[in-house]
């Protein structure tokens, strides 16, 4: 053996990087987070360019054309009041991606202040708001936010407050769990050493390292969203006719769908597919966020 | 044990007070006069003052949740405006139905599931692994409404198999005892109707079960993945032991305790389903109950209902805990 090392030998040095481009370098290998980012990013194209997309006015009826099936004019064929089932799809992905993303960022707005404090303070308070939690909880989701959807009535905007009060729970146990878990943590006590106030401790400190568990539950949450969306319109009570809502589309279906199926089969598997995005995705940040978990 | 019983029963009156305080709440924050709410908008306007006699409505807000507590547990949920029943009967009636639906759909679940993540997890990276993980994800993301309404047109109206609703056939006669149909023709001795209560409930059992099936195959597999790479596993394994009895004996008894957790857990999305499903397939249990009277402002049996389904809920979680905790010794000490 020479003195010397040669510099070819050591092994390479990765380049300098932070958590989130690591996450995203692990999320880019995995091939089920891929798909759900592209099922997710035709979502989101076919909300946002809606208009120029949908090749008819989704409230336009054709009368003559009611229930027609599939055809070169009509893609996805009429529905039974015969207007252009493709153009409501695509006007639907709008109500259905916001629903989901304005209900689940309420829901961690909400939750976040609530855990964050529970977990912060403990106590009374957490033992009071904490038991709260554990008392929605204690409702199927579903059922809960048909409890919340009679008391407001039927409707778009009931149904996405019914949506975000039944998730708070969610969120607040997990930003308190992860609270408790470094708030004794040695950055934390040198903040309070130094002096800095619990406000700042909270939202500079410790908030940022329940970052990661929330971005993961939060998506997978609005994947739950979109399907409690859909089931309340599926139920007539949700967003309310001629609205163009995949659920409560296929509820309006119901009745004809074994006579004209394409009504329904279309805004069912427009659901499906959504709700899929969003599950896949979520999957793949908890493994490329944390990487622990993975085996 | 039985203080770990006791201490978690304890728990329980908390929750279960605030189940009951937010079913009260629903009928005072639902807009207009409670009294007229709960005797129905043609009631006469001496049957609604007896309605606010009976329930107090003219006395304090805490007043009238006690009243309300009082005749809870004593088992008065008020009566239904549509029938003229208490609602307690009009639950009595539809709970059979669910209690059935709920039992089918958990049985197709297992029965699926299990052996499916099991051979999952034992060719791991196979073919198989992969068909079953695929279709769990899919599974895990069905909107269980359309999945209905695609079984009912596939098996029903194009194949003719299976009967697209109710719960039997018109015309087959028989006298219930539970009101579970497919126990009730056992009992009885009746296979004619057994067989076409069956036929009835195979679809609305599928409908229920995929997601939990999804689930709990995807648990099943993680599950015993996870226990083949114990040391002990490998020691049976070393010590000659034939592979199928390494996963029998040694392997799937450690791998269940998850799996039985999981299938606990699995109950919401039950109850949400069957919501869902008894409304797709006419099935008169206590979800079709729930959406039926929400959408004839029935609020009396609502608030029943809800009650009811949100309190055995309450109650099956805590016997799952229970039995976990039986087969678990260390969670009873922490």
């Amino acid at each position: 053996m020479s003195g010397a090392i040669s510099t070819a030998a050591l092994p390479a040095v990765r380049r300098p990087t932070n958590l989130w481009l690591d996450a995203w370098r692990r999320l880019r290998r995995n091939k089920l987070a891929i798909v759900g980012m592209v099922l997710i990013g035709l979502l989101v194209l076919m909300a946002v360019f809606a208009e120029q997309l949908a090749p008819y006015d989704p409230y336009q009826q054709w009368l003559a054309l009611r229930k027609a099936p599939p055809s070169r004019e009509h893609l996805l064929g009429m529905d039974e009041v015969g207007r252009d089932v493709l153009s409501r799809v695509i006007f639907g992905s709008r109500v259905s991606l916001q629903v989901g993303v304005l209900s689940v960022l309420g829901a961690i707005v909400a939750g976040t202040l609530i855990g964050a404090l529970a977990g912060y303070f403990g106590g009374w308070f957490d033992q009071l708001v904490m038991r709260l939690m554990d008392i929605m909880l204690a409702f199927p989701s579903l059922l809960l936010a048909l409890t919340i959807v009679t008391v407001l009535g039927p409707g778009l905007l009931n149904m996405l407050y019914a949506i975000a009060i039944i998730s708070v729970p969610t969120y607040a146990r997990l930003v308190r769990a992860s609270v408790l878990s470094v708030k004794e943590e040695d950055y934390v006590l040198a903040a309070r050493a130094v002096g800095c106030s619990p406000a700042r401790i909270l939202f500079a400190d410790i908030l940022p390292n329940c970052l990661t568990p929330i971005i993961v539950q939060g998506t997978l949450g609005i994947g739950t969203a979109v399907l409690d969306a859909a089931a309340l319109g599926f139920l007539g009570l949700g967003a309310q006719p001629p609205t163009p809502e995949w659920g409560t589309m296929l509820g309006r279906a119901q009745q004809v769908f074994f006579s004209a199926p394409h009504i329904g089969i279309f805004p069912g598997l427009a659901i499906l597919l959504s709700v899929l995005g969003f599950n896949l995705l979520g999957d793949g940040l908890r493994d490329a966020l944390d990487p622990r978990l993975k085996d | 044990m039985i203080r770990y019983i006791i201490r978690r029963l304890l728990l329980l009156i908390p929750v279960l007070l605030g189940i009951s305080i937010i079913t009260f709440a629903l009928m005072r924050l639902i807009p207009g006069d409670p009294a007229r709410i709960m005797a129905g908008e043609r009631a006469t306007e001496e049957q609604v003052q007896r309605v606010r006699e009976a329930w107090g409505l003219n006395k304090p807000l805490t007043e009238q949740y006690l009243i309300y507590l009082g005749k809870v547990v004593r088992g008065d949920l008020g009566k239904s405006l549509k029938r003229n029943e208490d609602v307690v009967t009009e639950i009595r009636w539809a709970l059979p139905t669910t209690l059935e639906l709920a039992f089918s759909a958990m049985f197709v679940a297992c029965l699926f599931g299990i052996p499916a993540g099991i051979l999952a997890a034992y060719r791991r990276n196979s073919w198989w692994d992969l068909t079953v993980m695929t279709a769990s994800l899919v599974g895990i993301s069905m909107p269980v409404f359309w999945l209905g309404l695609l079984l009912i047109y596939f098996f029903s109206l194009r194949l003719g198999w299976l009967p697209p609703s109710g719960r039997l056939s018109i015309g087959m006669e028989f006298q219930p005892i539970t009101g579970m149909y497919m126990l009730d023709a056992l009992l009885r001795g009746n296979m004619t109707v057994f067989v076409d209560a069956v036929k009835h409930m195979i679809l609305p059992a599928f409908t229920v079960g995929t997601i939990p099936m999804a689930v709990i195959a995807r648990m099943t597999r993680s599950s015993l993945l996870e226990v083949l790479r114990q040391d002990y596993v490998r020691t049976a394994r070393a010590k000659g032991l034939s592979e199928q009895l390494v996963l029998t004996r040694h392997a799937l008894k450690n791998a269940f305790l998850p799996i039985i957790t999981v299938i606990g857990l699995q109950l919401g999305s039950l109850m949400v389903g069957a919501i869902l499903t008894e409304t797709i397939y006419s099935l008169p249990g206590i979800g079709r109950l729930i959406i039926d009277r929400i959408l004839s402002r029935d609020y009396p049996v609502v608030q029943g209902a809800v009650l009811f389904f949100a309190s055995t809920f309450v109650f099956i979680n805590l016997l799952v805990d229970i039995s976990y905790a039986y087969l678990d010794p260390r969670i009873r000490y922490q």
